[in-house]
């Protein structure tokens, strides 16, 4: 693409994964975990990390078969004009989703502990315009405010740490209680924090460095990602016991609001609002990737013409379910969504690429 | 193209200005009174009566602030809040409430449903709001409004820090640390517990809690002791107890020590055997410090062991009284049955607890040794 005059560095890919991928899942996995995995929760969280690095590889695979081009111009060189453009619509499709059911999700928790009174369409329309505003730069821009807002990470560990003064291990044991099945089900719970993960996908073209040093970076982000997450459900674990996890939604929350810094009562209100950065990370991830999609759809240039349409779509998605019913199901909606678009239909472009390549060989 | 840009930037100004100043999720102090303690107590009827003392700002800024009690009766604790709204100036509101106090009526009832609100609601203080169950009436302390120059809610919020510190009440009990222990099978909690003697506020000790109900008490001594076999400690535990410092004639002083300021040694140790039965080892080793000995001879190395002896006796006798009376009262302070889950699953699974708490078999040991007598032997 030309837009790419300046590329990523491989750190500055390092830092936009994991800020992708971290998003408002995390705040709610021990709870998740606690229903099927129990004590086993961080188990099931270092098993997810492990499946995603799979995925990873076999994206990784299909993507270094096509050098400068990314997942909607492999989409086209593989299915041709028709299929390509096809799949490159449900690819926005899927983008579009995931990115207002982040959104969603955002204002429901901003809604739960700070904003109680403020109208959804308010909170809903500040992100839009944050994201929209963003999203709107060059990858480089977007890599260079996601640095900058790693530093969060930092004030957010912190607040989670400090809840292992209260942390009982016993809470935890025994790790296996629920069973291998159940640890293994708890994986799938997981799911909705992994992803984010496939933004690789679009911008691999535009790192700076060789094939193999752009893996170990995401590998790295990957690992970092699964750590993280291991350490937050194991912190959760020990600190509320398994009756208490199946009645908070987003444990990690009332955590940080449980602990008494002595100066301030309510550290969960300075924790969402830190975090509130990083939820905007994970949006305008998912916007940028639709808008490039748009404009590989309909071959242009650049998206800049196309982010309002994204804007106002993210706005209206997230703005449609009301009640906890239609809430769920467009989480269940964005969960087999993911499955199918994150590894299913790579692993077929995968498939696809090597009987191509032999065939093109032979052609030649 | 340039106006257009103008223009919008403009717009976007006054959007942002109209947006982000967070219009409504906003209180403004003046519009709010603020409860800084709050009592429940159980009617007859079975109903909820909230007492809160409401703190005035002063009218003019050299004089100081005044309280006002209110109370009202209803169904639930948040019914009998609402109620209360009805009832006072302006929107009353509990985010600088630091201690509540619960009835002991209201306390054997249960405090599952009382408590609630304040787990659920996210604007309920809990990380520092103590709780405390009082003897009669909770609304008869807060009613008492002064207790000398201070008010009442500052008061009791002074009185039960101090008594933390002096490891009463230790490590402090709020209402987060209680939601933990209310929801937990294999662990139980007490609260601190007060009453009222003539025109006084008076510490009784600790009250006991079995799941979610009063279910017994520990006198003052009593809970100091709880608290080192906790293996915690507030910064000072002192008792006075009287020795007897010689075999063949009666030489009794009354010595009074300190043993929360030094090292303590804790040992703690749920063991099963072969058939079931749960044995705890509990043993301690504190070091005291004297502070005062009324003893007609001085504490010479001989003495010192011999009142080294002395208390350990003492002390470990107080300390099988005070863990007799706990399993009496079904209270699984110390958590046996947490341990039992984690370790022993299998057995926690074949159990009733609520039974089988009393026939767990406790191995207290405690021993002193005196390390300083001060400046004078």
């Amino acid at each position: 693409m030309d837009q790419a005059e300046k590329k990523m560095s491989p750190k500055q890919l390092f830092l936009f994964i994991i800020q992708a991928q971290i998003g408002v899942g995390v705040l709610s996995i021990p709870y998740d975990l606690s229903k099927t995995a129990k004590g086993g929760g961080g188990i099931s969280v270092v098993i997810a990390g492990a499946i995603t690095q799979i995925i990873i590889l076999m994206m990784w695979t299909l993507l270094r078969k096509f050098p400068g081009m990314n997942l909607f111009q492999i989409c086209i060189r593989l299915g041709g004009p028709v299929i390509g453009r096809l799949l490159i619509a449900c690819y926005i499709g899927y983008f579009i989703l995931l990115g207002s059911n982040v959104l969603l999700n955002a204002y429901m928790v901003l809604q739960r502990w700070i904003l109680q009174s403020t109208p959804k369409w308010v909170v809903l329309l500040l992100f839009c315009i944050m994201t929209y505003y963003l999203a709107k730069e060059k990858l480089t821009v977007l890599a260079r405010f996601y640095s900058l807002s790693s530093l969060l990470f930092i004030p957010l560990i912190i607040f989670v740490s400090y809840g292992l003064t209260q942390a009982r291990i016993e809470y935890m044991l025994p790790l296996t209680e629920a069973g291998l099945i159940n640890i293994l089900k708890g994986t799938k719970d997981t799911t909705i924090s992994m992803y984010g993960f496939e933004m690789f996908m679009i911008v691999f073209p535009f790192i700076d460095a060789s094939d193999s040093k752009k893996l170990k970076m995401i590998s790295l982000s990957n690992l970092f990602v699964t750590l993280f997450y291991t350490f937050v459900v194991c912190t959760c674990l020990m600190v509320f016991n398994q009756t208490q996890l199946a009645m908070i939604p987003e444990p990690v929350i009332y955590l940080v609001k449980s602990l008494n810094f002595y100066i301030i009562d309510r550290a969960d209100i300075l924790f969402l609002s830190i975090w509130s950065i990083t939820l905007v990370c994970s949006i305008a991830s998912y916007f940028y990737a639709a808008a490039d999609g748009l404009a590989v759809l309909f071959s242009k240039k650049n998206h800049q013409m196309f982010d309002p349409f994204v804007s106002v779509a993210f706005f209206l998605i997230a703005l449609l379910p009301t009640t906890p019913m239609a809430i769920d199901r467009i989480n269940k909606v964005s969960e087999f969504a993911a499955y199918a678009f994150v590894a299913v239909i790579p692993f077929l472009m995968m498939l696809i690429s090597l009987f191509v390549k032999k065939k093109a060989g032979g052609a030649v | 193209m340039k106006r257009g840009r103008g223009a919008l930037c403009c717009t976007m100004l006054g959007l942002s200005t109209a947006l982000l100043t967070g219009c409504w999720d906003r209180e403004y102090l003046k519009d709010l009174n603020l409860a800084y303690s709050v009592g429940f107590d159980l009617t007859k009827d079975h109903k909820i009566k909230e007492t809160v003392e409401l703190i005035i700002p002063p009218k003019t800024e050299q004089s100081a602030t005044t309280n006002e009690i209110h109370s009202a009766v209803g169904l639930s604790t948040r019914g009998a809040s609402n109620i209360l709204r009805a009832r006072v100036r302006g929107n009353m509101r509990v985010i600088k409430n630091s201690v509540q106090l619960i009835g002991r009526s209201l306390a054997e009832e249960g405090l599952k449903a009382p408590m609630d609100v304040n787990f659920r609601d996210p604007r309920n203080p809990s990380s520092d709001v103590r709780l405390v169950v009082t003897e009669n009436d909770a609304s008869e302390i807060i009613g008492m409004k002064k207790i000398g120059e201070l008010q009442i809610g500052e008061f009791l919020t002074q009185k039960i820090r101090s008594l933390e510190k002096m490891s009463l009440f230790y490590p402090p009990e709020t209402v987060n640390t209680v939601f933990r222990a209310l929801t937990d099978p294999g662990q139980d909690f007490v609260l601190p517990y007060i009453g009222v003697q003539g025109s006084e506020i008076v510490a009784k000790g600790v009250a006991l809690f079995h799941d979610q109900s009063f279910s017994g008490t520990l006198g003052k001594d009593q809970s100091i002791m709880l608290v080192l076999l906790k293996g915690k400690s507030g910064g000072n535990a002192r008792f006075t107890k009287t020795v007897n410092l010689d075999t063949s004639k009666p030489i009794r002083g009354s010595i009074s020590y300190n043993v929360g300021n030094k090292k303590r040694k804790h040992e703690f140790h749920v063991s099963v055997t072969r058939n079931g039965d749960v044995h705890v080892t509990l043993s301690l080793k504190l070091q005291a410090v004297i502070e005062e000995f009324t003893g007609p001879q001085l504490l010479d190395d001989k003495a010192v062991k011999r009142v080294n002896r002395e208390l350990s006796s003492i002390m470990t006798q107080e300390a099988r009284e005070v863990v007799r009376e706990l399993q009496q009262a079904n209270c699984d302070i110390f958590g046996v049955g947490r341990q039992l889950m984690a370790y022993h699953p299998k057995l926690w699974k074949r159990i009733d607890w609520n039974k089988e708490y009393r026939n767990v078999q406790f191995h207290t040991q405690v021993q002193v040794s005196i390390i300083d007598t001060g400046v004078i032997q």
